[in-house]
This record gives structure tokens, C-alpha cells and sequence, in this order.
């Protein structure tokens, strides 16, 4: 297992939002402009690293009827060190936007699905490393869709105008339906290349089953 | 399940959840200066801009008032040793995502200057429309390195600038006032209306108070 395969297979073959589809109320709910979605992802990464990197440590002495439990403690431990740290050190517009969701990100399925599926099974260093790959990954799907979103509904990039006459927002793309239609079409781009690269290389391509046509019959 | 191993489960449990608390402990006391720092700061700024310029530190002489059963803070703006002007904060609880809080300029004689909204949860991108004073800059802007640093307009809450206290309350331009209101955002204009209604009905419920202050 190499360190550089641990850390790149949450940025694209394990993506947690993209791959996983897990963790979607915050993607959801705070990817409405790119610069709410990287405070997210950056917030979240650093609480998924602790995490996993604390829980590895502490995984042969945890019983295991209690384990879940301990992991939602040391988990929530470094969410609430995260909204400390916001409220103190960064820009008070980034945390007044993000609000609720800077202390929700304890109950991110993302964090606790690392902790149980990968950090109680591997070492510390391993487990650190993976965290950050996942929170990398995290981060890079969030400003993806953040900033499609907020160009498409204001015409801006980073909060910076791009084009001049865009007086009226389109609204849609800012609210939770919006968020639903864009994260399908990255869903459906996400299949889609990865059947092409699988086909390219003369396999066969399994999609995730939380993503494949069996509930659809449109084109079939 | 043995009594036993039941107690010893808990014993750790108790253990990692002390652990943890002694680590939020320390922490929050490491990060509460910073915090509390950032909260001044944040109202720092908010009076310098609906301020404008003065020479003492608002923040230290604030007066807290009580009225109608709500609480405001009159911070007194002063220039050369004399009170100018005011800036009020005050709290409505009808905002579409519960407490907004505005501030305003009063002067002394009660006219309302510059009016800002400093809290709000309301819907972004709909309610946001009457409560933020919001420029963004242009790609433009940007690569040339202009700057435009004057205050961004906004309807709702331009449409105090001027009115004297002893008029209020205000209503709704729909209704027959003389509030500007924002299509779909109804709720959030009202709420500012609401908060700055009871602005300046606590400001003249204190006026006479206030004016022999000043006259010392």
C-alpha cells in the first residue's frame, strides 16, 4: 500500500461525494457558491483527519461493543475544535454563512464511514493520509459544484463578477433543487467517464450500485 | 451481558469522554480571547461604517436600554469631546429565519442616517436581497486594481435615511407607508421594519434622558 495510492484514490476512485455519494446534506445544503463549499471542505478535512488518525491510535484498546460510541466522541471532539478555530481565526462573513453546518459536521457519514470502514483497520499514519485524501476529494467535489452553481445563478466565480449585466439571479441554482439537478449531472459525467476509461481498456464497467440504470428505464 | 463487563464498558466510556473534555477545555480557554477579539471587531466595523468618523471608542461607552420588553445598545459617537450621533442596535424576532438584528445611525436631534443589517439567517439569495449591503467586484475591478470602497446601496434600508424618530412607526410603502419593501422578500423587509420601528420608539422613549447627557 503506498502512501501517494492512499492519498489520490479519495480524489477521484474513492471520491467520497462523487463515487461514495455519501455525506450529502452538507454537500448539498453548502455548496451554493465556491467560496462557502472550500471553508466546508477545508473544515471537514481537517476534522476527518484528526479523527481518523486519533481512532487509529486508540483501536486496540477500544472494546469493540462500545467502538462506535468512542468514535462519535473523538469525532465530535474535533468538530467542536473546528467551530472554535472558525469562530476565532477565520473571516466572520465564511463562518455566519456556513453556520449550522460547521457543527453538523460531526454527524457527516463521510467521517464516521472512514472511521469504522478504513481507521479502525489500518495505522495511524495510513489512516492520516487517508483522511486527507477523503477530505481533499471532499473538498475538490464541493468547490466543483460550488462554483457551477454560483456561476450559473449570478454569473460570478470566487464572489468576482465575471460577466457585466448580469442583473438578475437566477435563483434556482442557489436553493436545494438546484444543488440535486447539478450534482446528477456530475453523477451522470462521473459514470460516464469512468465506463468510457473501462471500456477503453477492454473491461466491463460496474457501476456503484447506489448509481447504476437498475431504478431508471429511460433508455432502455 | 456480565454486570461486570457492563460496568467496565462504562468506566471507559467515562475515561475517553473526560479525555475529551479536558481537550474542548482547553481549547475553548486557548481560543475565548480570539473569539470574543473577532465579535468586537465584527461591531468595530459595523459602527465605523454607519458612523463614519469620531474620536472615541463607542464600544466602551455603550448604553444598554431597555424598552417594551426588548433590549437595545446606543453606542455615542463623538467628535471633539461631543456626542454626535448615535448608532442603535436593535433585535426583531420576525425575521424569516428567527432574529435580525439591525443598526442604525441617529443623530442627536433623531434623524436616521446610514442603516445596516449586522445579524440575519434569512434565505440566501432571497431574503439576503433586503438585508445585505453587497458589492460584488468585476473581473474588470479586479485586474486593474480599482477599488471601490463607498458603502453598496440598498433599497429597504435606504428608504430610512433621513426619516426623524418622532415620525415613526413607519409602515410599508404597500401599505400606505413610506418603507421601501423588496419583492419576495416581504417577511425580511418587515422584520427590518420591525426592528428599526422599535429603534426609534426606544431612542425617543430615552431622548430627554439622552439630551441632558449630552448638555454634560
Amino acid at each position: 500500500m503506498s502512501v501517494i495510492k492512499e492519498f489520490t484514490k479519495g480524489l477521484w476512485k474513492e471520491n467520497p461525494v462523487l463515487v461514495i455519494v455519501l455525506g450529502m446534506c452538507p454537500t448539498l445544503a453548502v455548496s451554493s457558491s465556491g467560496v462557502k463549499s472550500l471553508g466546508m471542505g477545508v473544515a471537514t478535512t481537517f476534522v476527518l483527519a484528526g479523527s481518523n488518525l486519533v481512532i487509529s491510535l486508540i483501536r486496540n484498546i477500544v472494546p469493540a461493543k462500545i467502538r462506535i460510541p468512542c468514535y462519535i466522541v473523538v469525532i465530535a471532539t474535533f468538530g467542536t475544535i473546528v467551530d472554535l478555530l472558525m469562530q476565532a481565526y477565520s473571516p466572520p462573513a465564511l463562518y455566519d454563512a456556513l453556520g449550522i453546518f460547521i457543527p453538523l459536521i460531526v454527524v457527516n457519514c463521510i467521517v464516521m464511514g472512514r472511521a469504522e470502514a478504513f481507521a479502525s483497520r489500518n495505522t495511524p499514519f495510513i489512516s492520516l493520509i487517508d483522511g486527507l485524501g477523503m477530505g481533499a476529494g471532499f473538498t475538490l467535489a464541493l468547490v466543483a459544484l460550488g462554483l457551477v452553481r454560483e456561476f450559473l445563478c449570478s454569473g460570478t466565480l470566487f464572489e468576482v463578477k465575471m460577466i457585466s449585466g448580469w442583473s438578475v439571479d437566477f435563483m434556482l441554482l442557489s436553493q436545494a433543487p438546484g444543488a440535486f439537478i447539478v450534482l446528477g449531472f456530475f453523477l451522470a459525467g462521473m459514470n460516464y467517464i469512468n465506463k468510457r476509461k473501462a471500456e477503453k481498456a477492454g473491461k466491463k464497467y460496474i457501476p456503484p450500485p447506489e448509481l447504476d440504470c437498475r431504478h431508471c428505464r429511460i433508455c432502455k | 451481558m456480565k454486570n461486570s463487563q457492563i460496568i467496565l464498558l462504562s468506566i471507559f466510556l467515562a475515561i475517553i469522554c473526560s479525555v475529551a473534555a479536558g481537550i474542548l477545555a482547553f481549547v475553548y480557554k486557548a481560543t475565548e480571547k480570539d473569539v470574543s477579539k473577532m465579535k468586537q471587531e465584527k461591531i468595530a466595523k459595523a459602527l465605523k461604517s454607519i458612523l463614519g468618523e469620531f474620536d472615541n471608542n463607542p464600544l466602551e461607552s455603550v448604553i444598554n436600554i431597555e424598552y417594551n420588553g426588548r433590549k437595545f445598545s446606543l453606542y455615542p459617537a463623538k467628535k471633539n469631546g461631543k456626542v454626535f450621533a448615535y448608532a442603535i442596535s436593535s433585535t426583531s424576532p420576525k425575521g424569516y429565519g428567527g432574529k435580525l438584528t439591525v443598526m442604525a445611525q441617529i443623530d442627536v436631534s433623531g434623524k436616521i442616517g446610514t442603516v445596516m443589517v449586522t445579524e440575519q439567517n434569512e434565505t440566501p439569495g432571497l431574503g439576503t436581497v433586503a438585508t445585505d449591503r453587497k458589492r460584488l467586484k468585476t473581473i474588470a475591478e479586479l485586474l486593474s486594481g480599482k477599488r471601490d470602497t463607498s458603502l453598496p446601496p440598498n433599497k429597504v434600508l435606504d428608504s430610512f435615511k433621513g426619516k426623524n424618530c418622532s415620525s415613526a412607526p413607519w409602515k410599508l410603502k404597500k401599505d400606505g407607508g413610506q418603507i421601501d419593501s423588496i419583492t419576495g422578500a416581504t417577511i425580511s423587509s418587515s422584520a427590518i421594519l420591525d426592528a428599526m420601528n422599535f429603534a426609534a420608539e426606544a431612542f425617543n422613549s430615552k431622548k430627554s434622558e439622552l439630551q441632558t447627557e449630552i448638555a454634560n
